[in-house]
């Protein structure tokens, strides 16, 4: 047999081991984008209904639309402070793992329990925690003294987005410290022996060996971190479902509201079509800009699946 | 350049003990290296030299200072590791900069250092590449020269050269006795390659179990082995090994194995003990067509410009080496006779060599 033979065949087995993962995206995440264009040209307003064909009508409503533009603009916001917020506690929160103490695997193991617990669970919980007259939260504080009155958590729409946003980040640094460990075990010890033979102070060592390191983990965790995080619903439909007023709707909380409350199922399809629209965008650009790190991490999940 | 004393030194890990008793003077510029097999507590000792280890038990000196309680960083010691351990996120003008980059020198000093020691090594081309993008042996020369930079009061290796294939090792061997002793260097080296202890250090302190079994030069270690341990693992082929009788014919000492008899030469004649270990090098023997000690051929080895043959004689096997123009085959018999002159004993119970008069 010849070597090019070989190869095909490789390549043969190759495709059908695929394949069931290929068919199942074109049901799932294929068909349902096309079908959700093809709504968002007509004037459905729930599913099942009669419609007609009405072009780019949806789209030119959506782009006068206030909330929709402000939606956006939550998102944004929603995104960057996640995103700063979660990457920069489970950051430190690895690196203190990463130090050995009694009991570090223990704590190792189990840190990841918040990221396990249901979305509705975690809601639930928050909601009981944050509540005004026997939420821990406020009676803890109040008991401290550190507060007269109790905080409004939910309820204050200049402290609501920030109290999501502490239980969504809650919800995954678990996840991303995970992942940072893993990153910071794959640096070699010997470095760091290296740089403190050299003299080099702890700081030093963090920014010239550590954080190169990890750069290619952060920029893997900038993508698909803020798609994830565009993408929650769950947790802020549970708590606030958008309040107080419009100060937690993102997109997608306005998406669902205006399908299903709103009975404009074919606008919210048009709008969700405009989100996904701009995280292609933003996912091509974020690659381009970093596509040294990309490589670079490709190369260590080779090495590592050796 | 400065003198390093390790005094008692212990390492424990729980209840193992890795380094025991370890005692170890080197004098300035002294090129001394720590051999021993796997496992024996060099690298250990070396680590507490540096400071990457807590040391148990015993003091370390470099100059006249007490280091046990100083960081590796204020230890003004260098050293090479085994994996080279380069910054694989900077250049190699980093790599050697960094250091000096850590201790606040002054960037144009660093650029002029850097530049000399690039110059030395033969650095200059790659100083912008990164470590990923050097072969072993340049990456080998970036960890020397990082060293080098500093010109710190000591230089620790650890089996630096032991990564590189054979002809590399070679010349790198050669260069690194250069470079060290024109730097006029003190240098600790660890290495297991008996042949490298040999060339290259001035004195080897032999490990063993923890323990430093023979602290000499490297034709002491080599001619007059503390015990039958340093006399197999220095040398190569090993040295062969007989346990032997003692017994007195006619005023004159004789030992015997089970298949033959040896007188001992007069210098030896002190011996009092009934039994004891033989020892012999595979090159300390003669050829001869009749007598002295026959045996079986059961495997020859050809080695360039001698052969290593294997015998049976009696129940034990033994080697030696013979020039090649020899002609032999495995299944001849043979006969030799060892060089008295270079005959060791061993004693059976603690297997230290046994010594006689005539030596100091």
């Amino acid at each position: 047999m010849t070597k090019q033979d070989f190869r095909s065949r490789d390549a043969r087995l190759g495709f059908l081991l695929i394949l069931p993962a290929v068919i199942l995206v074109i049901l799932v995440v294929i068909l349902p984008i096309i079908s959700g264009i093809q709504i968002s040209f007509t004037s459905q307003r729930v599913v099942g209904s009669e419609y007609e064909l009405i072009g780019l009508k949806n789209y030119f409503e959506l782009f006068e639309d206030k909330q929709f533009i402000a939606s956006l603009g939550k998102s944004a916001i929603w995104v960057l402070a996640n995103g700063f917020f979660q990457t920069l506690a489970a950051l430190l929160i690895a690196l203190l793992l990463n130090q050995p103490f009694r009991g570090q695997n223990f704590v190792r193991t189990w840190i990841i329990l918040p990221w396990a617990v249901p979305a509705a669970v975690t809601a639930i919980l928050w909601r009981w925690m944050f509540d005004a007259s026997a939420g821990i939260v406020n009676t803890t504080i109040k008991s401290m003294d550190l507060v007269q009155k109790p905080v409004l958590f939910l309820a204050n729409p200049d402290i609501a987005g920030v109290s999501l946003t502490f239980v969504n980040s809650w919800r995954y640094i678990p996840f991303l410290t995970i992942i940072f460990l893993a990153s910071l075990a794959s640096v070699p010890e010997e470095e760091y022996e290296a740089a403190q033979v050299d003299g080099a102070s702890a700081w030093l060592q963090f920014k010239t060996i550590t954080f190169p390191n990890l750069m290619p983990t952060l920029t893997v965790l900038g993508l698909v971190g803020t798609l994830w995080a565009s993408n929650v619903f769950d947790i802020i439909w549970m708590m606030t479902r958008g309040g107080p007023g419009d100060a937690t709707t993102t997109v997608p909380v306005l998406m669902y509201d205006m399908a299903f409350y709103g009975y404009n199922i074919s606008k919210a399809t048009a709008g969700a079509i405009i989100f996904l629209f701009l995280l292609i965008i933003f996912a091509f650009l974020f690659i381009f800009a970093n596509r040294k790190q990309f490589v670079i991490a490709s190369e260590t999940f080779q090495d590592l699946s050796k | 350049m400065a003198s390093v004393a390790l005094k008692n030194l212990y390492k424990n890990f729980g209840q193992t003990t890795v380094v025991r008793n370890v005692n170890v003077e080197i004098d300035d510029g002294e090129f001394l290296v720590f051999v021993g097999p796997s496992g024996c507590g060099k690298t250990t000792t070396l680590r507490m030299v540096v400071g990457l280890e807590a040391i148990s038990e015993g003091e370390i000196y470099i100059g006249n200072n007490l280091v046990n309680d100083l960081p590796p960083g204020d230890r003004d010691v260098a050293m090479v590791f085994q994996n080279y351990a380069l910054y694989s996120h900077m250049t190699v003008s980093r790599n050697l900069g960094f250091a000096l980059k850590a201790r606040g020198v002054d960037e144009r000093e660093i650029i002029n250092r850097v530049q000399r020691v690039a110059k030395m090594l033969d650095l200059e081309e790659m100083l912008e590449r990164k470590p990923r993008q050097l072969s072993g042996g340049q990456r080998q020369r970036v960890a020397l020269g990082r060293a080098v930079v500093r010109s710190p009061k000591v230089f620790l290796m650890d089996e630096p050269l032991s990564n590189l294939d054979a002809l590399l090792r070679l010349q790198t061997r050669k260069e690194l006795i250069e470079l060290t002793s024109e730097l006029k260097s003190t240098v600790i080296y660890v290495t297991h390659d008996q042949v490298e202890a040999m060339t290259m250090g001035h004195r080897l302190a032999v490990m063993n179990k923890g323990e430093v079994v023979q602290l000499d030069t490297p034709e002491k270690v080599f001619n007059e082995p503390a015990n039958r341990f340093v006399a197999e693992f220095i040398g190569s082929p090993p040295m062969n090994f007989l346990d032997v009788e003692v017994s007195e014919k006619s005023h004159k000492k004789t030992i015997r194995a089970d298949s033959f008899e040896l007188e001992l030469p007069n210098s030896m004649s002190s011996f009092s003990d009934s039994k004891a270990i033989m020892g012999f090098r595979p090159h300390d023997i003669k050829l001869v067509s009749e007598g002295g000690l026959g045996g079986r051929v059961t495997v020859v080895e050809t080695l360039g410009a001698e052969k290593l043959i294997y015998l049976k004689v009696g129940n034990n096997s033994l080697s030696i080496l013979v020039p090649a123009t020899e002609k032999i085959s495995s299944g001849e018999h043979l006969h030799f006779e060892i060089n008295k002159d270079h005959l060791h004993l061993f004693n059976r119970d603690d297997e230290k060599r046994i010594l006689f008069p005539t030596e100091s």
